[in-house]
C-alpha cells in the first residue's frame, strides 16, 4: 500500500512539474518584444473583398514595447506600385498570456497625410519568443483590415 | 500566387460585324441596355446587347480548359485559358450569312496576358485594340452565343454552335483607366483595385476627417538618440540604446544591471540605433547609413 501511495506521489509530482513546464513556458514578458520584427503580410477591405495589397514591415520595438518611428517602414505592393508606407510610432503591449495589442502609428502615402493608426487586437506571441501573429483593422477604418506575419531577428 | 493567376490569351474566333455572317451571331436571355459610349452588338433580333464576358472551356494548346470568353464589339471573341498556355490566334471571316461564303483565317501568336476574370477585370480586344473591362459590381446573366465557327486551322467545316455562359457586361476604359487599375508587366491588362470613384472619395474624406490633428510627417516621439525615445527615459525599463551620455543613460534605468552585459550589448551594433542584422535588410535605417555600418549595405542607395 505505501509503495502505491508512493508511486502515485511521484506520478503526481511528475505530473504537476510536467504542468508548471509547460505553464512557464507560455509565460511572457514585455521586454520579450523588444528588438527589430519582420513582417510580411496583406491587407485590404471586408466590405470590398479586397485584399490586393501586400506588405512588407521591418518594426522596431524597444523595451517597453514602443515603436521606433525612425526605425520601422513598411513596403506596401499594390497593382500601382510599391509604395513606402512610414510607421511613425505605436506600441505594442505584451500579457503574460502572450497575447499583443496595442497599436502602430502611420501615415497614407495616398493621403499624403499622418496620424492614422492600426490598432492591434488580435495578436499572439509564440512559444519562443521569435514569431507572432498579428490582426489588426485601421482605426478610422475599420473594414480595412490587416494580417502579418512576423519573426525576430 | 493563389491572386496571380497569369494567362495568356489563347484563341481568338473573329466574326466581324463588318462582315454579313457576323450579323445576328449572339442572342441573350436577358437584355442589357448598352452604356452610350459602349460599342455595340445585336442579336438576331436586333436587340442590343452590350458586351459581355464570362467563364467557360475553350480549346487550347493542353485541349479544352477553362478560361474566359470576352465578347467585344464586333463580335469578336476573345478567349484564355487559365493555364497559361500560349496558343494560335484564330480569326474567321464569313463573307455572307449563315456562314456562307468566303473564309479565311488569321492565325496569330499573342504574347498578351489576362488576369483572372472577375468583376474589375480588364482585357484588351485584339480586334479593335480597345481595352474593356468587366464592369464592377454587375450581376452575372446567362448570355447565349449562337456562333458559327471553326475551332481550328485544319478544321474546314462551320460549326454551328450555341454556347450558354454565365458573363459579367463589359465597359470600353480608357488607357488613363486602366494604367491606373491595372497590374502593368508591359501588358495593358489587369485588375482593377478600386472602387466606384464617389463611393472612394466618401471613404477618403470620412478618413482625413477622422485623422488626428497632428500631422506630423516624421514620428510621434523625440529621440535623444537613434532608437531611444526620451518618453522612455526613466520609466524604469533599461534600454540598451539609452545608455548613453546623451540620454542621460536611461536616466537611470540600467544601474541595477552588469555594465559588462550593457556594454557587451552595445557592441552588437556598429553605430548607436543600428544593429548589424540591419544591415542589408532592405529596409533603409538612418543610424545604419554611416561608415561604420558600411551604409547600411547599400539599403539607402536603392531609394527612387
Amino acid at each position: 500500500m505505501d509503495n502505491y501511495i508512493s508511486a502515485t506521489r511521484k506520478l503526481l509530482l511528475l505530473l504537476f512539474f510536467i504542468s508548471f513546464s509547460h505553464m512557464s513556458a507560455a509565460v511572457c514578458v514585455q521586454a520579450n518584444l523588444a528588438g527589430i520584427w519582420y513582417l510580411n503580410g496583406f491587407s485590404g477591405d471586408t466590405l470590398e473583398s479586397s485584399f490586393l495589397e501586400t506588405d512588407f514591415c521591418k518594426i522596431k520595438i524597444n523595451a517597453s514595447g514602443s515603436i521606433l518611428g525612425n526605425a520601422s517602414s513598411c513596403k506596401a505592393r499594390v497593382p500601382e506600385g510599391v509604395f513606402t508606407v512610414n510607421l511613425t510610432g505605436g506600441n505594442l503591449n505584451l500579457n503574460a498570456g502572450c497575447r499583443i495589442t496595442g497599436r502602430i502609428n502611420y501615415c497614407d502615402p495616398e493621403l499624403q497625410q499622418c496620424g492614422f493608426a492600426i490598432r492591434i487586437d488580435q495578436a499572439q506571441l509564440d512559444r519562443g519568443k521569435t514569431v507572432m501573429s498579428i490582426s489588426g483593422f485601421d482605426s478610422t477604418d475599420t473594414e480595412a483590415v490587416v494580417h502579418f506575419v512576423g519573426i525576430k531577428r | 500566387m493563389k491572386y496571380c493567376y497569369r494567362i495568356c490569351l489563347l484563341l481568338l474566333l473573329g466574326l466581324s460585324s463588318q462582315h454579313p455572317g457576323a450579323q445576328g451571331l449572339v442572342s441573350t436571355e436577358k437584355q442589357k441596355p448598352a452604356t452610350p459610349t459602349a460599342p455595340v452588338i445585336t442579336d438576331r433580333a436586333g436587340n442590343t446587347l452590350g458586351l459581355y464576358g464570362g467563364m467557360t472551356s475553350i480549346r487550347g494548346l493542353a485541349g479544352y480548359e477553362p478560361g474566359v470568353l470576352l465578347i467585344t464589339d464586333g463580335g469578336d471573341m476573345i478567349g484564355a485559358t487559365l493555364s497559361g498556355h500560349i496558343a494560335l490566334l484564330e480569326r474567321l471571316y464569313f463573307t455572307e450569312p449563315d456562314c456562307r461564303g468566303r473564309r479565311f483565317f488569321h492565325p496569330q501568336l499573342t504574347g498578351a496576358t489576362l488576369s483572372y476574370p472577375f468583376p474589375g477585370s480588364i482585357g484588351q480586344s485584339p480586334h479593335s485594340g480597345e481595352l474593356l473591362q468587366i464592369e464592377k459590381y454587375s450581376a452575372m446573366q446567362t448570355v447565349s452565343l449562337k456562333s458559327m465557327f471553326s475551332l481550328s486551322n485544319n478544321s474546314a467545316d462551320c460549326i454551328n454552335t450555341e454556347l450558354k455562359l454565365k458573363a459579367w457586361p463589359l465597359l470600353p476604359v480608357t488607357q488613363q483607366q486602366a494604367k491606373q487599375a491595372a497590374h502593368i508587366d508591359g501588358s495593358p491588362i489587369g485588375v482593377m483595385a478600386e472602387l466606384p470613384a464617389k463611393k472612394r472619395e466618401q471613404r477618403r474624406a470620412k478618413k482625413q476627417q477622422q485623422a488626428p490633428q497632428d500631422m506630423r510627417t516624421t514620428v510621434d516621439q523625440a529621440e535623444c538618440s537613434p532608437a531611444c525615445l526620451v518618453k522612455d527615459l526613466g520609466n524604469g525599463v533599461c534600454d540598451v540604446d539609452c545608455y548613453l551620455a546623451t540620454c542621460n543613460y536611461d536616466d537611470g534605468d540600467c544601474d541595477s544591471l552588469d555594465q559588462e552585459v550593457i556594454l557587451e550589448l552595445q557592441q552588437s551594433r556598429c553605430a548607436p540605433g543600428c544593429e548589424l542584422v540591419e544591415i542589408g535588410d532592405s529596409f533603409c535605417d538612418t543610424a545604419c547609413n554611416n561608415s561604420q555600418c558600411s551604409f547600411d549595405g547599400g539599403d539607402c542607395s536603392d531609394l527612387d
